[in-house]
């Protein structure tokens, strides 16, 4: 076997996830951090380490390259976000002689490109949602307002990550729309470039995950299910969709690998579509790169997907997967926020101060926290992710919830409440959601039984006196070591 | 005695604290905590139930709590430890506590009484010699927490009333 030598070009979960990955595979890794993520535990994760320097760095190619430079990393893993979807990047990896892991740089760059994604989907024999595979031009054509169907969506051709998207819900709003539309990708993407596309009401989000070898072998691993979403931003996933029927997931399997091998794709991918309420499903767009909610899929499928990536990019041949791969039983994520749902999700900061992370059957825990830990806001609000397997949703669900009441990071504010609410609400619990259910779900203010929160107040009390009077706490540990308690406990047994 | 205010978002808790003796709003408490370590993990008591409870404060006054098992909340809590009061002296504008160690010899009223400015509610004995405790103000008993021949603490909370 070739081997390899890997930099992480990313942070957070997603760094410890393939740094993790590397350690089975037995792959020396490098991470690269920025001052503030000094203490970052993807940091301590790696072999090697790289300062990168202030904290915007995670998105320059050159110092990424400098810092592969530096280790002889022969290899670079994106991760999601930062330089993942940037066609340059991947370009200049190669350039440099390095192994970029993840699609061919044309693959990103036609991807990235929204209008060029839709017209090559279409000339596959993919179903694309009706709408321009033209930029607007700067000028709105007179007539043009007038034959569109209302709402229509507005979005940007560099879009990404639920940006530049703006809904123009009848011609009046739709210059306005345009315009924001216009400033947002600009601001975001350097590219103004818009196009228009039919909203798809009451859809749901269904994404195939493929995994190819660059040489047109390419395999589907499976559908997911992202319909809960909170301003564009998925929340909670789950694999496989339970909404498709068995000719109809099939049907959506088939798009994906068709687009894959037109594309030669190589190594992970996920092709995203839209389902409406008839079982239509329209082809969205590519994210070329390894997803948020990859651990979904590998809960149903067995297949580690990173370690999969890393393996291809080591030139070993492709496994056999087979033709059609069945789900086994359900998985559902749900994505752990800094972002506090009781003052409208504003993002919280803090010092983690008590961490109790879940455990027990069918429950995985992909984070990058650490008691102690400072959580700043410079960075993405993700902070962990919880991943649950049932051998039936509703049993995934319930697994899911337990689960969540198990997590406790105390310290910041987190979302774990209100995704508690949403798997509890009857409608997320019979499966009908859409893509735009929490636009009308209220988080409730959390609450707590009167008889146990004066309970609590005396608890807190109980605590301020004690530190107040500075008296000695006596403790479960205070007069026993953890090895006398052992001994004390192996004896009660009659040992 | 020491007397805490507590306020989980709107609702204020008085707690009072003496010995191993704790109210919550005038009520018993029967809820005990344990703390599990030196880092303010703790266990508490609930009825039949243990739940953990994690302390910290970070800020003077400001406490997080977060409470394991089952229910779980985050919360900011405030609390105020009062100076040692003193005979007679008005806490929080409603109970009587002892103002020294002491016996009680009378407790002259009853729950549910009204009773007057300077009125006496307690009669305690300390140090061979008998005093008067009076009420700072105008009221009604809700509360007594104490009778002939109890010994109290400096502190002990002897008549609640509003």
């Amino acid at each position: 076997m070739k081997k390899i030598k890997v930099l992480v070009a990313n942070r957070g979960e997603i760094a410890v996830r393939i740094l993790r990955a590397c350690q089975e595979i037995g792959l020396p890794s490098v991470a690269v951090f920025t001052d503030i993520d000094e203490a970052a535990l993807h940091v301590r994760y790696a072999d090697e380490a790289i300062s990168i320097g202030e904290k915007q760095k995670y998105l320059d190619i050159a110092a990424i390259l400098e810092a592969a430079r530096q280790s002889g990393a022969t290899a670079i893993h994106p991760g999601y976000g930062f330089l993942a979807e940037n066609a340059d990047f991947a370009r200049r990896v190669e350039e440099q002689g390095l192994t970029f892991i993840g699609p061919r740089h044309e693959t990103v760059s036609m991807m990235g490109d929204k209008l060029a994604a839709r017209r090559f989907s279409r000339k596959a024999g993919l179903p694309v949602i009706a709408g321009t595979d033209e930029p607007l031009p700067l000028e709105l054509p007179l007539d043009m307002a007038k034959k569109v169907q209302y709402p229509v969506l507005v979005k940007a051709a560099a879009g990404g990550g639920g940006r530049g998207i703006r809904l123009a819900p009848s011609a009046a709003e739709l210059p306005a729309m345009i315009e924001a539309a216009r400033r947002e990708a600009k601001a975001a993407f350097s590219d103004d470039t818009v196009f228009l596309e039919s909203l798809v009401q009451q859809a749901r989000h269904i994404e195939v995950q493929i995994l190819g070898d660059g040489e047109g072998n390419v395999a589907c691993l499976g559908e997911r299910e992202c319909s809960i979403q909170r301003r564009r931003q998925k929340l909670i996933e789950e694999a496989p969709a339970h909404a498709l029927k068995p000719e109809l997931r099939h049907q959506v399997h088939e798009a994906a690998l068709k687009l894959g091998t037109a594309l030669k794709y190589r190594s992970l991918g996920t092709v995203e579509f839209l389902l409406d309420k008839k079982d239509h499903f329209y082809f969205i767009e590519v994210n070329p790169r390894i997803q948020v909610e990859h651990p979904v899929t590998e809960m149903v499928t067995g297949v580690d997907l990173v370690k999969e990536q890393l393996l291809l990019a080591l030139g070993e041949p492709m496994r056999k997967f087979p033709e059609e791969i069945l789900p086994r039983g359900a998985a559902i994520e749900a994505r752990i926020l800094a972002e506090d749902s009781q003052t409208g999700f504003l993002p919280s900061a803090g010092q983690v101060l008590y961490l109790k992370e879940p455990g027990g059957p069918g429950v995985r825990v992909d984070s990058a926290l650490y008691q102690g830990m400072s959580v700043g806001t410079e960075y993405d609000s993700l902070l962990a992710k919880v991943i649950v397997w049932g051998e039936n949703r509703a049993v995934a669900i319930q697994r899911l919830r337990r689960a969540l009441h198990e997590y406790q990071i105390g310290g910041l504010s987190t979302d774990i409440d209100f995704i508690l609410q949403i798997i509890e609400s009857p409608k997320f619990m019979s499966g009908d959601v859409t893509t735009t259910y929490l636009e009308t779900f209220q988080p409730k203010p959390s609450s707590t039984e009167p008889a146990l929160e004066r309970d609590l107040a005396f608890a807190a009390a109980f605590f301020a006196h004690q530190q107040r009077s500075g008296n000695a706490v006596p403790t479960m540990i205070s007069h026993a070591s953890n090895w006398q308690m052992v001994a004390w406990k192996e004896q009660m047994n009659g040992n | 005695m020491s007397l805490y205010t507590v306020t989980i978002e709107d609702r204020i808790y008085k707690v009072s604290i003496s010995g191993d003796h704790c109210t919550v709003n005038g009520e018993e408490v029967d809820a005990r905590m344990l703390p599990l370590n030196h880092n303010g993990l703790h266990m508490l008591h609930h009825g039949k139930q243990a739940y953990e409870v994690f302390l910290s404060n970070q800020e003077a006054d400001t406490y997080q709590m977060l409470m394991l098992g089952g229910h779980r909340i985050v919360t900011q809590i405030t609390s105020r430890m009062k100076k040692h009061l003193k005979a007679g002296e008005d806490c929080n504008a409603g109970c009587l506590a002892a103002p020294m160690h002491g016996l009680v010899v009378d407790v002259p009223v009853h729950e549910g009484d009204t009773v007057e400015k300077g009125q006496t509610l307690v009669v305690l004995e300390s140090m061979k010699m008998q005093m008067q405790l009076r009420s700072p103000r105008p009221g009604k008993v809700t509360k007594v927490t104490v009778q002939s021949g109890d010994q109290v603490e400096k502190g002990a909370l002897l008549v609640q009333f509003d």
